[in-house]
């Protein structure tokens, strides 16, 4: 049984994944419509989460709140963010300007949940070909989240590679929080 | 160089006066007016002198034309003018919305309030699913018992006051703090205790809800509407209070009483008042006696409103016939207790007869071993025995003990006797048959015995098809197996590693006799002193079938000679086949994990292949080169071995 319900924003630019990512994960979903008008669209994830250090289980609701992408100057992504216990930045390994993009978003995050914990996730992992760009890609992604203290996880939402990881990292990482 | 400066400008007259003939005036008049306009727009350009002037003339010129002309003019002008705007909108968005929204602001504001109103149609969709669903079978037995059309009774309910739901709401997280459900008969449930997947429902929904809020807030701002309060639904409401730090959402259906706001109003100031310090420290819990005082303020708000209810309300109106209502249900309700109670000895009396049964199946010392099992089949109302028996004797035994131990039960039977049944039918050839027919029982019970007449049934099968594969039915066989299959299918692959193994061996033995004496013959002609006696007949289809050249990651041949060779044995048993016959070459490209496949090596691979073969005499009309086959994934092309290279095979086509 969920005792404890927890708002976790993802925001990315277009086209990233985060709609996908949350898709592989989430139990419930609200009609896709509402991203259109509202740009946001609410879903819902009651799992077990372990605490990270005293390895104590606890039923957490995440209510994912999946930010539309590009609301970089809409007003709006502030007041979405507001409330939320963590996030997840969504970068696409085949667009480097995505990694690019993270800056601004992870300003804002840290203006609005400041201190609240925030991973940084480099999807499409799948599409990884070996080329110089992409491997150029994959290492400026690490040097993002490491000048941002972020951690980063290589997600592949078509192939599922890493997704619960990276929802359950987060959701570890807030319960160390609220020690 | 251009046309002016070949020709003088008489002479450049008259070439165009020729080709264009009668068009030539209108050339030169659209021409002039092109430069014209050049003219103009470069003496407006950034000149504002220029653009008074030119208004001042425009405003002349139109007022003085008339007519046809006029609305010629301002056609045009339109046109114009609205590219314009739309290039100058584009370009300066910010600045337009800003000075256009006086205007088009309610425009706006009733789209988004439309697009609000429909988002809160879903939302109310999904609060109401599973209340509709136990409405929907509510009604349904009521019309069952009364005999009144569902629609009846429909109408008759949808006045009835019911409150469904009341969440508090974390207004920043959207996270529901804590929240009630009652059901129709009353019983109002703490949604904490509700299913994972109605709580995760009301988080969906209140999550929703606080981005509406916020959205419609920043569209229409405070007190322009932005915040919500009662949204009326075809047969409920969803009231909304708020402060700014939570959200009350009050569900109700059917006709609400009169100071049903007001209630509300005051219940929810008093929870918020008292409960200020707990739901302003809401982190996504609360400490327990925290959440059970607000429950408790939820619970008596719910008893204030069926209180209001009961004070009199228009829904009361039809109050005469609640006695009446209220025994159908109750005596429904009976039926309905009756019905599952019944359901349920049935139940427990149907497996205790397939219990008992069972038992006695296992009782009987002589079929421990083997897999019976009684059942109990619905279509038959029967308990039936299924299973495996030694023998017919032994099944006849079974049936008549069962029969004596449960004479009140109704039995039915499904044996099978291992002398007849238990080898698949499929398995089972003319040998097995034979056995089966001519073996006593006792011999037919030993498992190993029954084991080995499979294994040789199953010998001889296999004799029989290699036999199909060296004989002339090996076309047949080759396309039926093709090439391209071989190294998919392990037991092909063996198949043509014997084959090509028999090639090869043929091969080196041909080079060792070529260099021995000259006119050693061919392949197939080595005569009684040769290495083979094997005529061609038996051999060259499953030779061809056989014959693979390699290629390596560059699309070189593996093995050169083995190609020539290889080419030159296939040119040569072509020439033996009758006019019409085709020789497919079948290109393979080997995939290499992790990467794609080569551009083109299919049509490469096969044109060099198919090189060699016209230079040992084969005529191109006689080759046709398929690509597309599949072959297994390596790590690494290795030239070494036929297995983890490209290559190409051959098929000869009838």
């Amino acid at each position: 049984m969920a005792n404890l319900a927890q708002k976790v924003c993802i925001v990315g630019e277009f086209s990233v994944g985060k709609t996908s990512l949350i898709r592989r994960y989430v139990r419930g979903l609200f009609s896709e419509d509402y991203k259109a008008t509202l740009g946001v669209n609410c879903y819902n994830h009651a799992g077990q989460f372990q605490h990270p250090t005293t390895g104590e289980t606890h039923s957490i609701n995440l209510i994912l709140w999946d930010i539309e992408g590009g609301q970089q100057k809409s007003s709006m992504l502030n007041t979405y963010l507001i409330g939320a216990s963590g996030a997840l930045l969504i970068a696409d390994l085949t667009r480097p300007e995505t990694i690019q993009a993270v800056d601004h978003y992870f300003n804002l995050l840290e203006s609005v949940i400041p201190g609240r914990p925030k991973v940084l996730a480099l999807n499409k992992v799948d599409l990884m070909d070996g080329s110089p760009t992409m491997t150029q890609t994959l290492a400026m992604a690490k040097a993002k989240a490491k000048a941002l203290g972020l951690r980063l996880v290589q997600t592949s939402a078509s192939k599922g590679n890493q997704v619960p990881e990276l929802f359950a990292g987060l959701a570890s990482d807030i319960l160390r929080l609220r020690d | 160089m251009s046309t002016d400066d070949q020709f003088p400008v008489n002479d450049l007259d008259a070439l165009r006066a020729l080709i264009l003939g009668e068009d030539d005036a209108a050339v030169r008049s659209v021409s002039k007016l092109a430069r014209r306009i050049d003219t103009v727009e470069e003496m407006l350009r950034d000149d504002p002198a220029s653009v008074e002037r030119l208004q001042a003339v425009l405003g002349d010129v139109l007022h003085g034309l008339e007519g046809d002309k006029r609305r010629l003019v301002q056609e045009r002008l339109t046109a114009l003018l609205l590219t314009n705007i739309q290039n100058e909108i584009k370009a300066a968005k910010p600045s337009f919305v800003q000075a256009i929204y006086p205007v088009a602001g309610g425009l706006v504001r009733k789209g988004i309030q439309q697009a609000i109103s429909e988002l809160l149609e879903v939302i109310e969709e999904r609060l109401s699913e599973p209340a509709t669903i136990y409405k929907r079978a509510q009604i349904r037995f009521q019309a069952l018992i009364t005999g009144k059309p569902e629609a009846e009774i429909w109408l008759r309910q949808t006045g009835l006051f019911h409150v469904d739901r009341i969440l508090m709401v974390d207004r920043a997280s959207g996270a529901v703090i804590t929240g009630l459900r009652q059901d129709r008969d009353g019983t109002a449930t703490d949604t904490i205790h509700s299913t994972d997947s109605i709580q995760g429902e009301d988080q969906i929904v209140s999550g929703m809800l606080t981005a509406i809020m916020s959205f419609s807030q920043e569209a229409f701002g405070e007190g322009g509407g932005g915040e919500l309060s009662t949204l009326e639904f075809e047969n409920s409401q969803l009231h909304v209070k708020a402060t700014p730090l939570v959200l009350l959402v009050i569900r109700t259906i059917g006709t609400p009483p009169a100071k049903i706001d007001s209630i509300i109003e005051n219940r929810f100031d008093r929870m918020v008042t008292d409960n200020a310090d707990a739901l302003g420290s809401f982190d996504g819990s609360l400490p327990n006696g925290a959440r059970l005082e607000i429950q408790s303020q939820l619970r008596r708000l719910l008893r204030e409103l069926r209180k209001a209810e009961s004070e009199g309300l228009p829904s009361r109106k039809s109050g005469a016939r609640r006695p009446i209502m209220t025994f159908v249900m109750a005596l429904g309700g009976v039926l309905l207790v009756a019905l599952v109670l019944i359901a349920i000895l049935n139940a427990i009396r149907i497996n205790g007869n397939v219990a008992r049964v069972q038992n006695t199946i296992d009782d009987v010392e002589q079929l421990q071993a083997y897999p019976i099992d009684a059942d109990y089949d619905r279509s038959k109302a029967s308990v039936v025995v299924r299973g495996l028996v030694p023998d017919a004797a032994s099944a006849g035994r079974l049936e008549t003990h069962l029969r004596e131990d449960h004479p009140r039960l109704a039995l039915s039977f499904a044996l099978s006797n291992i002398s007849t049944d238990a080898v698949r039918p499929i398995l089972r050839g003319p040998r097995i048959e034979r056995e089966a027919n001519s073996a006593g029982v006792n011999q037919l019970r030993d498992e190993a015995f029954i084991r080995d007449t499979i294994i040789l049934d199953l010998e001889q099968q296999i004799g029989d098809l290699r036999l199909a594969m060296a004989g002339t039915e090996a076309v047949d066989a080759a396309q039926s197996y093709p090439t391209l299959t071989y190294d998919l299918d392990p037991d092909l692959g063996a198949l043509r590693n014997q084959i090509g193994g028999t090639l090869l061996t043929a091969l080196k033995a041909k080079r060792r006799l070529a260099g021995q004496a000259d006119g050693a013959g061919d392949l197939f002609g080595l005569g009684g002193g040769g290495l083979y006696s094997l005529e061609a007949a038996q051999l060259d289809e499953q030779t061809v079938a056989g014959t693979l050249i390699g290629f390596n990651a560059a699309g070189s041949f593996t093995d050169v000679e083995l190609a020539l060779e290889a080419t030159r044995l296939v040119a040569e048993l072509l020439a033996t086949k009758p006019q019409g016959v085709k020789l497919e070459i079948l290109s393979v490209v080997r995939p290499v994990a992790g990467r794609e496949l080569p551009e083109n090596m299919d049509r490469f691979i096969a044109s060099k292949a198919r090189a060699l073969l016209i230079a040992q005499g084969v005529k191109p009309d006689m080759m046709q080169i398929r690509t597309g086959g599949n072959a297994a994934v390596v790590a690494e092309i290795d030239p070494a071995s036929w297995r983890k290279s490209h290559y190409v095979g051959f098929r000869l086509a009838y």
